[in-house]
């Protein structure tokens, strides 16, 4: 049901154009016989409604069109693109889950008092870091100061493996770098939330030492509002990858979806936008799922409705 | 005047937001009378030149002052966040107010293009528009103005359900308070501290979007400033100038952080002031 309204929307904000596509081809003056040939080669000659089925029934073979500036299929384009995006954000998500998982106990282990509040600012300055401004500090501190990684440019992980690896640190660490800002925030304020819980008490006065209460029983149920969130953290690091492959120059989506815009190739960006839209409709999904999956009590709710 | 005191006493995060904001808006404010150089005005023997006492953070490639255009581009900043919280409090918050009042189809339709505005991420949906409309000033701020309007709504529907179901609400219906009255007298007071948290992070989130888009170059185009586009100028001469690039971004994390800051305070107060 959503996909279908997402389609809907992106068609037809496509279809609000100012302007005539085929004119803006063929110029003002172009020969009405050529003019009505390209209209209907585009079959831009039939009403909207039928132009978004014609379009859904595409969609379902997996034909996005075609894109203007390249002359190629859409589909294949992004099919080439997509790699590197998808390195880029699964490494990103990996950084997260390294970095914010571990942070987030030990500081809820560790702050009691002023430095609970320093730890909120200093979230709070995490998420306010736009991922860009972040990726030029660090390209400024490793790249230029330091010169340990590469400033940008893209080596294809076939050709050079390690020249791979250290080409994505920089923008890895730059897309994660609010995200991780955001789930040590949840998963800190969540852990000590838990830890004032009755079940906590009695698992105390039972003799349980510290580290057993907190990984055997508090974490479990500290990740679920930090669950929640991580819908918010998969459209970060899409729209952030999308940006920061810009920056570092990496052929991806991004890339791509910057190169349609500019030339206003709109099949293209339709697709990306589609594509990028279902990727997320699925990632919300999977974490309605994954809450189910792990809270009984959510499970039991929806089995009952 | 002592209410806003005893803000500040209670909430750190208030007080610290607020005297951000307030120190960057100071800048805006003056850049409209007084800036320490014309921030257009290219000059050809002063180029990429180092913080000096002239120059209090450099010169860009085009021998142009930063700190000047660091002050000019603030405009822009305040200006499509205040666009957005306008658009987003005149026309979402009707909207979401009358959708969780009245419920039913209208409700149902609403709330369902909602939910496929949330599965597309909101730059892209901005670079969307701007792929049909083009870019430019005029186009980024309509966009952003626009793209805020679902998390207004949101907010509005949940609470006027909330309200709805108040015995005091009831009350209202019984004696015959027209509908309208009652959204507009009666549920819409009660909002003001949710839409107070919604505008201050419903700006932030519209200032680092505009900055995102500038960055990229499909935002606000030359001659208009703008810190996302300073940043990206600045990222060409990292190596000879890397001074320039600590202005900018500066001036957007301080600006995100302080309406961060802002809303995450008044979602404290109020959370203290409903356990009182």
């Amino acid at each position: 049901m959503t996909l279908f309204l997402v389609s809907l929307l992106i068609f037809f904000v496509f279809q609000i154009i100012p302007g005539d596509p085929v004119l803006s081809r063929l110029g003002q003056e172009a020969d009405p016989a050529l003019e009505a040939l390209l209209r209907e080669e585009l079959g831009l000659d039939q009403p909207p409604m039928r132009r978004y089925i014609n379009w859904v029934v595409a969609l379902s073979r997996g034909d996005l069109g075609t894109s203007i500036r390249f002359r190629m299929p859409v589909q294949e384009l992004i099919g080439q693109r997509l790699p590197n995006t998808l390195a880029l954000a699964i490494w990103s998500f990996m950084l997260i889950l390294v970095i914010s998982i571990p942070l987030g106990i030990w500081l809820a282990k560790h702050s009691r008092g002023p430095a609970g509040l320093l730890i909120n600012g200093m979230t709070q300055l995490g998420i306010a870091i736009p991922s860009f401004w972040m990726a030029i500090l660090l390209m400024l501190v490793f790249g230029v100061k330091l010169g340990w990684l590469p400033i940008h440019g893209y080596v294809p992980w076939r050709e050079n493996p390690l020249g791979f690896i250290r080409s994505m640190i920089l923008p890895g660490l730059a897309v994660s770098f609010s995200s991780i800002a955001i789930v040590v925030r949840y998963l800190r304020a969540s852990l000590l939330d838990q830890m004032l819980q009755d079940y906590v008490r009695t698992a105390r006065n039972k003799g349980l030492t510290e580290n057993v209460i907190l990984y055997r029983h508090v974490l479990r149920n500290a990740f679920l509002p930090v669950l929640t969130i991580l819908g918010v953290i998969l459209v970060n690091i899409l729209t952030g990858s999308i940006v920061i492959e810009s920056t570092f120059s990496i052929p991806g989506l991004g890339q791509l979806l910057q190169t349609a815009i500019r030339n206003r190739d709109l099949p293209l960006v339709q697709g990306i936008t589609l594509y990028v839209s279902v990727v997320v409709t699925f990632g919300f999904l999977f974490v309605d799922l994954l809450s189910a999956k792990i809270d009984p009590r959510i499970r039991d709710k929806e089995e009952e409705s | 005047m002592r209410t806003l005191r005893s803000f500040e006493k209670r909430s750190p995060s208030f007080a610290i937001g607020s005297s951000m904001i307030a120190f960057l808006l100071g800048f805006m404010v003056l850049s409209f009378f007084w800036t320490p150089y014309p921030p257009n005005n290219p000059s050809a023997l002063q180029q990429l030149q180092a913080p000096s006492f002239l120059h209090w953070l450099g010169t860009d490639h085009l021998g142009r002052d930063v700190f000047s255009r660091l002050m000019m581009a603030s405009q822009t900043a305040f200006l499509v966040g205040s666009a957005s919280v306008a658009t987003g409090s005149l026309i979402g918050v009707p909207l979401g107010l009358a959708c969780g009042y009245y419920g039913g189809w209208f409700d149902l339709v609403i709330v369902r293009i909602l939910d496929a505005m949330k599965a597309i991420p909101s730059l892209l949906l901005a670079l969307m528009l701007i792929s049909v409309f083009g870019s430019g000033m005029t186009v980024t701020v309509f966009a952003i103005a626009v793209l805020s309007i679902p998390l207004y709504a949101r907010m509005a529907r949940s609470s006027a359900m909330q309200l709805k179901n108040l015995d005091y609400m009831q009350w209202t219906q019984l004696i015959g308070i027209g509908s309208g009255r009652i959204l507009f007298h009666h549920l819409l007071p009660n909002l003001r501290s949710s839409l107070l948290v919604t505008a201050s992070l419903g700006f932030a989130n519209a200032v680092l979007t505009e900055a995102g888009l500038s960055y990229l170059g499909l935002g606000v185009q030359p001659p208009d400033p703008s810190w996302g586009k300073m940043l990206s100028e600045a990222q060409n001469y990292l190596f000879n100038a890397p001074w320039l690039a600590i202005g900018s971004g500066l001036s957007i994390t301080l600006l995100v952080l302080g309406f961060n800051l802002l809303g995450d305070g008044l979602r404290d107060l109020g959370d203290r002031r409903r356990k009182d």
